[in-house]
């Protein structure tokens, strides 16, 4: 077994760079389908796929990525990078359907008092963002901790390869196999550990922001 | 101000922290990395990762990466072009790619023995067993009598594909039968099942030593064993279409497992930890081991 | 300049809705004025108010800002001579003052002006023991007010208040009637909307009656207010 220092490390980088990534398009699509009436079908789908099974997406990224897919010609399948744009992909309608809801009343409160005060469309947009982002912060979080604690992505797409694509949960779902359930469940205390460790901070970075 | 100065020095750190994170982790630090589609109950052994551990001692620069899977998903993975190896024990799988003229350079690495376990009381009888058709016989009746378990790997991994084959020679068919149980799992959760629901089944004797000495499974113990119709034959392979660096660096660990030096360290693991060995080299017996493969791959 | 705000036959549908809030509005507004209006709930106060303000688009028919459509060029120049405050104003994260100052920042006043603007408007309105306190953590007619003062901090030439009065108490009433008064003298356009038509009558020159998003009444103040109570 590697270091568990250097598991958890990787599957925070992972996790981390997959969260960000979805943060990156999930916030602006989220804000792009709060402004306009003619998107709201697609919050729908987005909210429908919130649940979506992480092996489900493992399995389909792993058909794309396979040599003899469509997209084998970029050898991404078993690298962390798969991992971490599957993990992106999953956890997208998440923080969409999310944000959505954020921004939408962000829009209805802080764009019109934005533009009462003479703000152009642009300043209105920052307006709202500044004023939403604890709560986007927190869907974003929320979003990390389905990304750090899933399995079914980083096993099919990264092979869990030793010093490699070895993740957290890749590698308790190992140590369980191996019938190493202490390992296993040390590994899996860290990762609850991790979960809350996170949800706490945001909690107080909120309340040291002052947001409702 | 002292905020933003807190909020920029822990920028920076995270920065830092990320970087350096994304080149010692996340990169492929060695020159060519070598793919290897194998199974679960072989990689979870060990074995394969103290035979990886040593040929890149041998060999800087190389990297061998497993990717743990059933068998038939090892190979079908293979096949498919996503390793360019691969290491598995069900002859009748196998053959089935060899003939499709996907995996060459077959190469016998090591073998070891099935064993039927199942719980101390033995309820089927299964000790008093003369054969293995007795031994499968037995299981079926106290089955339908209602007074035995069965538990199946079911996932089509080269444990599931033997345990197939020994009810088609007993002439028997359990499918679908009450006291029947498929579980789509690996061999760890199979025994741990088994040993929690006093069932029977076939196990690798790797895994089965190991979860017996970790004290996972009291309840089972080795019913039959030592039979030659329950060996497992495991085998390397090299994937036609992988070529080039990795194609000549993967020859090379196949070449090691098999060279005396190989052998030795298969022959030698796991003896310190479980008093005996886990898997027998082939080198031995290497013609044995040839023809009982090809029995093996024929009754598919 | 004064100013001059014309509404021609203005329809407002809200997005999703069938009925119209407002049906085929004309009316012109003249600056140094104040306008009551008034009317039963749903029948379009907000609504108005905020076609005023140009927060709305009319879905029919035009505004006209001295003549000339906004809604037909730079919308964003037009808005920054108009001010609107909700009823049930929200407070940005912050200080009273972050919030007092926002709408400078946006328009890009320094530091010092902002400042020194901030501190006039917080006198005239009494707000200057707030000035350190969390904006949400102040009571609804304290939000009421600071929203105002975040507004009218801004010298804009039109001002439309939605219920202002509503959670106000009564020395602060008369502090606002006060400033209401002076922002007429000095040649503003004041509009604003209350339940209370008698406070409406004492405070503005003319009324304008709304039902089912018509106007049903209007005309000078007094005038109005006599025929409501011969009415009822
Ligand atoms: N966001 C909205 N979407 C759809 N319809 C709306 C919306 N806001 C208001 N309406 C409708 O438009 C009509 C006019 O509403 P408005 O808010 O202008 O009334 P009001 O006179 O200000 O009422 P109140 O005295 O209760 O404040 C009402 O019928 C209301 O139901
Ligand atoms: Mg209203």
């Amino acid at each position: 077994m590697e270091p568990i220092q250097i598991i958890v490390l990787r599957s925070l980088t992972i996790s981390g760079t997959a969260t960000l990534l979805a943060a990156l398009w999930s916030i602006p699509l989220a804000y792009l389908l709060a402004s306009s009436r003619r998107f709201r079908p697609l919050v729908y789908f987005f909210e429908a796929l919130v649940g979506i099974p992480t092996v489900l997406v493992g399995l389909l990224l792993y058909l794309l990525l396979s040599r003899n897919g469509p997209l084998g010609f970029l050898e991404l399948l078993y690298t962390p990078q798969a991992i971490i744009v599957g993990e992106a992909l999953l956890i997208t309608p998440l923080i969409t359907a999310v944000s959505y809801q954020t921004i939408l009343t962000g829009l209805s409160y802080y764009r019109e008092l934005a533009l009462t005060l003479g703000a152009s469309d642009k300043q209105a947009a920052l307006l709202v963002f500044r004023e939403t982002l604890p709560s986007l912060i927190s869907s974003v979080v929320m979003g990390f901790s389905r990304a750090v604690g899933e399995l079914g992505v980083a096993l099919i797409v990264g092979g869990n390869i030793k010093g490699y694509t070895r993740t957290m949960t890749t590698s308790i779902a190992l140590a369980t196999a191996m019938g190493e359930y202490e390992a296993a469940v040390k590994l899996g205390l860290v990762l609850t550990a991790i979960a809350v460790g996170v949800s706490l901070a945001v909690r107080l970075v909120r309340r040291e922001w002052g947001s409702e | 101000m002292e905020r933003s100065a807190l909020l920029a020095s822990a920028i920076i750190v995270l920065v830092v922290i990320v970087l350096a994170s994304y080149t010692f982790l996340l990169n492929n630090n060695s020159t060519i990395a070598v793919k290897a589609t194998t199974t679960t109950s072989l990689y979870a052994t060990g074995l394969l990762d103290y035979l990886g551990d040593k040929f890149e001692e041998k060999h800087p620069g190389v990297s061998i990466q497993f990717v743990a899977v059933g068998s038939g998903e090892a190979l079908r993975r293979a096949a498919s072009g996503d390793a360019c190896f691969v290491l598995v024990h069900a002859p009748s799988l196998e053959i089935q790619y060899i003939n499709q003229g996907v995996l060459e350079y077959h190469k016998i690495f090591a073998y070891n023995y099935f064993i039927i376990v199942g719980p101390s009381d033995d309820p089927a009888g299964v000790r008093q067993a003369t054969n293995l058709t007795d031994v499968m016989e037995r299981i079926y009746r106290a089955g339908e009598e209602g007074e035995a378990l069965f538990i199946s790997r079911g996932d089509n991994s080269g444990t599931n594909v033997k345990e197939l084959q020994l009810w088609k020679m007993a002439g028997l068919d359990p499918k679908g039968k009450q006291w029947y149980i498929e579980i789509g799992q690996g061999m760890g959760e199979t025994l741990v099942m088994a040993s929690e629901k006093n069932a029977y089944t076939l196990s690798d004797i790797g895994t089965y030593l190991k979860f017996k000495k970790d004290g996972r499974i009291p309840n089972l113990e080795i019913l039959y064993s030592n039979d030659t119709a329950l060996i497992n034959i495991y085998s390397a392979y090299l994937v036609k279409s992988c070529s080039g660096e990795e194609r000549k660096a993967a020859k090379e660990f196949i070449d090691f497992i098999t060279s005396d030096d190989g052998q030795m360290l298969i022959a030698n693991y796991g003896v310190d930890k479980y008093g005996q060995p886990l898997f027998y080299p082939a080198s031995d017996k290497l013609s044995m081991l040839e023809s009982t493969w090809s029995e093996l791959a024929g009754q598919g | 300049m004064g100013i001059r705000v014309e509404l021609r036959g203005v329809s407002y549908i809200y997005p999703g809705s069938k009925s119209r809030a407002l049906k085929n509005v004309s009316i012109t507004l003249r600056n140094g004025m104040c306008y009551g209006v008034t009317g039963p709930n749903g029948s379009g106060k907000t609504t108005l108010l905020k076609i005023i303000s140009l927060l709305y688009k009319p879905t029919d028919g035009h505004v006209l800002y001295n003549g000339t459509d906004p809604w037909g060029g730079d919308i964003t120049s037009y808005r920054k001579r108009v001010v609107y405050v909700h009823e049930k104003p929200v407070m940005v994260r912050g200080s009273v003052l972050d919030n007092l100052a926002l709408g400078l920042r946006i328009r890009g006043y320094n530091g010092d002006q902002i400042k020194e603007r901030i501190e006039r408007i917080a006198v005239k309105l009494d707000l200057s023991p707030l000035l350190d306190r969390n904006a949400r953590d102040l009571s609804a007619g304290q939000r009421q007010l600071v929203a105002i003062a975040r507004a009218l901090v801004l010298d804009p030439d039109v001002i439309a208040l939605d219920e202002p009065y509503s959670n106000i108490d009564f020395r602060k009433r008369k502090r606002l009637s006060r400033v209401v008064n002076e922002l007429r003298g000095k040649g503003k356009l004041v509009v604003i909307s209350s339940h209370d038509i008698g406070l409406l009558v004492s405070l503005c020159d003319y009324i304008i009656y709304l039902e089912n998003g018509e106007i049903v009444l209007e005309g000078p103040a007094g005038e109005v207010y006599r025929e409501l109570l011969s009415e009822h």
